[in-house]
């Protein structure tokens, strides 16, 4: 437990001593949400009606541009052949890292994403629905994205072939995650989207770490 | 004791080397010898469960290594042509991590308590990024003093050291194998121990192309 602890603290050590990566998911987010109430006329009722759509869509995309590290940078200095003979089991590093990945990407842009809301005109009861739909819903995309980032890990600069393969598998979290939102606005119950968002991210909890750790090991062999 | 028996391994449709069998007490230590492309590090990382073994059996001390991470992880230390230091992070801050990790029972104290065979103590408070090649490869090295594993798995550990660090480096070696660990280094120049005799074993090369019906993955369960 202690060493888990350990290589968290490091791992978020490195990350903000990186500098930039933080940034980088932070700015695009702002400019790219900033986009759409200058592209469309600000009208009140359209603008409010994609304002789920158009925060989700740029926390997805702003998360994608941060996977491109999840492992290439312990790859090529051989910190990822070294920490598999730890005391810890490869499916903790990974999910270490996982967390740690969605502390410094999804995390805060669920912080950040009311004040964006306030640009677009999203009814005042949905706020807080917005931020729990963002806090339970973020962290799948960390953890789908470990898998994607391992799966491309011999194409060494495979940015684009992650995207194609865990954009189709962020459906779900899409769906729903805007669904609760969506529910919220129109006021009905939303049980049933919240529930099947928080299952989504627990699934893919669960799978993430296993599926990443295999196919490491393949890409080693090759 | 490690015993390999048998080992053959074939990448991209390339038999790499086959049927080498070696055997290593405790308390010794072992060079692996071969031209550039013969399988060294192939076969130091098929020591370490980096690759799968295809073929042959590795046992430490009777006990099988095959998918057995946890009980390579106990054992084995493996440093390779990659030196797995953070360039961010002070050498001291590296050392500290890999302890911690490796070692969660055992930690050193590496301000105090750290013997420091390779003589980093000059520069430890520097990021990785200020120190030259051999001022990295000798942190990198550092580390196998700070944790406690039997085998070391070396490969090329002298690439861009300078001749003092090199001596220092091969008296590690040697009071580590006289407290009863051992060392498998794979490498191309000639090595001066004064209380051990390494053994050796020579890598043949057989670049023999394989019949492709022992190259579909699933016909060899591989998958």
């Amino acid at each position: 437990m202690l060493e888990a602890f350990a290589y968290f603290k490091w791992e978020l050590k490195l990350i903000f001593r990186t500098g930039g990566s933080l940034v980088n998911v932070v700015g695009f987010f702002t400019i790219f949400v900033l986009l759409f109430p200058i592209g469309i006329s600000f009208d009140s009722d359209n603008l409010s009606k994609i304002t789920p759509i158009i925060l989700w869509i740029s926390s997805l995309l702003s998360v994608l541009i941060a996977l491109d590290r999840f492992f290439l940078l312990d790859e090529e200095d051989g910190t990822l052949e070294y920490i598999s003979l730890s005391a810890l089991p490869m499916e903790t590093i990974i999910l270490i890292k996982m967390i740690s990945h969605w502390l410094t990407t999804g995390l805060p842009l669920t912080i950040l994403s009311p004040l964006f809301a306030l640009t677009l005109n999203l009814p005042f009861q949905s706020y807080g629905w917005l931020l729990i739909s963002l806090l339970i819903g973020t962290p799948a995309l960390s953890f789908i994205g470990a898998i994607g980032a391992s799966l491309t890990l011999s194409t060494r600069r495979g940015s684009l072939l992650t995207a194609l393969i865990v954009l189709p598998l962020y459906v779900p979290t899409l769906i729903f995650g805007i669904k609760l939102i969506e529910l919220s606005i129109i006021g009905e119950s939303i049980i049933s989207a919240f529930l099947l968002l928080s299952a989504t991210t627990l699934l893919s909890l669960v799978i993430a770490p296993f599926i990443s750790a295999i196919a490491i090991r393949i890409h080693w062999k090759y | 004791m490690l015993k390999a028996e048998l080992l053959s391994y074939h990448r991209n449709g390339h038999q790499i080397f086959s049927d080498i069998s070696f055997v290593i007490e405790f308390g010794a230590c072992m060079l692996v010898k071969g031209h550039n492309g013969s399988g060294k590090t192939t076969l130091l990382k098929l020591l370490a469960g980096f690759l799968p073994i295809q073929k042959g059996t590795v046992t430490i001390d009777g006990k099988k290594i095959v998918n057995n991470f946890d009980f390579i992880a106990q054992n084995v230390d493996y440093i390779g042509h990659l030196n797995a230091a953070k360039k961010q992070m002070t050498v001291l801050e590296n050392l500290k991590l890999w302890n911690s990790i490796c070692e969660p029972d055992k930690r050193v104290n590496i301000e105090s308590e750290f013997s420091d065979p390779m003589n980093i103590n000059g520069f430890k408070n520097q990021p990785i990024s200020f120190c030259s090649a051999g001022q990295t490869r000798r942190v990198a090295l550092s580390r196998l003093a700070t944790n406690n594993k039997k085998l070391w798995l070396l490969d090329e550990p002298t690439t861009s050291l300078d001749e003092r660090a090199i001596e220092n480096f091969y008296k590690m070696v040697e009071t580590h194998c006289l407290k009863g660990g051992s060392a498998i280094i794979a490498t191309h120049s000639e090595i001066s121990m004064q209380k051990i005799s390494p053994k050796s074993i020579q890598i043949k090369q057989t670049s023999s192309k394989l019949e492709s019906s022992h190259l579909d993955p699933f016909l060899l369960g591989e998958w």
